[in-house]
């Protein structure tokens, strides 16, 4: 109840583009980056179900916020920032609904799921289970580092950080993943 | 271990994950759910929104997850608007119109004569959600449901929360409740809320900053989550958050 974490996605102050080519630049970046961001969205959030969703709300922001962008590299980076600023999100619903709601699904298909677990790699699960327990803002500097790789300067702008507290942020994850993968 | 094989291993694992990932995305699909959601988008403009801690939670609350259960299905999100069926069954377009009904009175009882078997209400957190929105003043717009595909059905709806209505913010949009019916019977259903793109975070962020500033003694209170107020606390809790909704707006349209 007491962190607080800001996301600023900047000033308007960018030179407005014209409506009419929002739809078709909108649809085009849709069809050229949603597979990519679905990728990275996959490493913040824990299921692919819960990854198109950040994604599917990325665009629908971007839709929105398409004439005071600049220009497509903007709409790049603003997308970047929305997915990892979604999957930290979705985690934090994830963790509430968690404890708090009763499900409204079908008996059939939480049989379904726990089958489907059942019969996924186990030493890859194991290895992405460290990764996953992770203190988010770890998880976030890894990914960005490691998966898009981000230099320190681009992971701080990207989450709104310090570069100092990327560099703390990624030795301690690096650190406990050495720690749990040394003894498998 | 040492550090250049745990960085090796992760870079390898995470490439591994986000290929699985993509590979398994239906981009037809996501681009059909896009399609339909920019089809409802308001034309409001987002200025600058503050994500906090406290806001991401309580907003949650107001209209994720916590009403409805988190499963995975998004259903009628996730289908491609040009499969929209022309004829829909009378039986399981009410047992839609039933979940929404529901959903918005957090009323179990209009559900019952529509659940499958299989499925079970989210009795005991509704009625906590039902005395929150009383208290934040929650209003919602539910629009007709349609059959998006073959036996799912999406259910838009905006809302009006904390004194959105009386500053003049929101409605807030592009929401909608997803249900799965068969027979008429509903199988699933859930909503899928767009609070962080729709300007609803601004707003709520907006009037926890200004009790925070305005009403700090009583802050720590009304903050709690709804869940964590106990019985003898729901007519306090209620009776601040009114009073405070009703001081922000009064402020807000002074200074605006």
């Amino acid at each position: 109840m007491t962190q607080t974490d800001e996301w600023d996605l900047r000033p308007e102050r960018g030179v407005p583009t014209l409506v009419a080519d929002r739809d078709s630049t909108v649809s085009a970046l849709f069809i050229a980056h949603h597979r990519r961001l679905v990728g990275l969205a996959s490493l913040l959030v824990d299921d692919r179900r819960a990854a198109e969703d950040v994604v599917q709300e990325a665009f629908a922001g971007l839709y929105r916020r398409w004439r005071h962008l600049r220009d497509p590299n903007a709409a790049l980076e603003f997308l970047t920032k929305a997915v990892v600023n979604g999957g930290r999100d979705s985690l934090r619903r994830k963790t509430r609904a968690q404890a708090a709601v009763l499900r409204l699904v079908p008996r059939s298909e939480l049989l379904d799921s726990a089958e489907h677990t059942a019969v996924e790699h186990q030493e890859a699960d194991l290895l992405w289970a460290a990764i996953a327990a992770l203190p988010q803002r770890q998880r976030q500097v890894l990914v960005l580092r490691y998966y898009l790789d981000q230099s320190e300067a681009e992971i701080a702008d990207t989450l709104g950080v310090s570069a100092g507290s990327v560099k703390k942020h990624a030795s301690r994850g690096i650190a406990a993943l050495a720690r749990e993968w040394g003894v498998r | 271990m040492d550090t250049q094989q745990v960085e090796r291993e992760l870079a390898a694992i995470l490439h591994r994950r986000a290929e699985d990932a993509m590979n398994r995305t239906n981009i037809q699909e996501a681009q059909g759910t896009f399609q339909s959601v920019v089809a409802s988008q308001p034309r409001r403009e987002l200025r600058r929104w503050v994500v906090a801690g406290v806001a991401a939670a309580v907003v949650a609350v107001a209209v994720g997850v916590a009403l409805w259960p988190s499963g995975q299905d998004l259903g009628g999100s996730n289908v491609p608007a040009t499969e929209v069926p022309n004829v829909t069954s009378a039986a399981n377009l009410a047992a839609a119109e039933a979940a929404a009904a529901a959903f918005v009175a957090h009323d179990t009882d209009l559900l019952a004569p529509y659940l499958d078997p299989g499925v079970s209400p989210p009795t005991s957190s509704w009625a906590t959600e039902l005395r929150r929105d009383a208290a934040w003043g929650v209003g919602y717009l539910v629009e007709p449901c349609r059959e998006v595909t073959t036996n799912w059905f999406a259910c838009p709806f905006e809302l009006h929360l904390l004194g959105s209505r009386e500053i003049g913010a929101g409605p807030f949009g592009t929401n909608e409740i997803s249900v799965n019916v068969r027979d008429g019977k509903i199988l699933s259903a859930e909503n899928y809320k767009s609070w962080r793109t729709n300007g609803m975070a601004t707003h709520v962020d907006s009037v926890i900053a200004w009790v925070k500033e305005n009403n700090p003694k009583d802050a720590d209170f009304l903050l709690k989550e709804e869940q964590a107020v106990t019985a003898a606390e729901w007519p306090s809790w209620t009776r601040l958050w009114q009073q405070s909704v009703a001081e922000y707006v009064a402020a807000s349209n002074e200074a605006g």
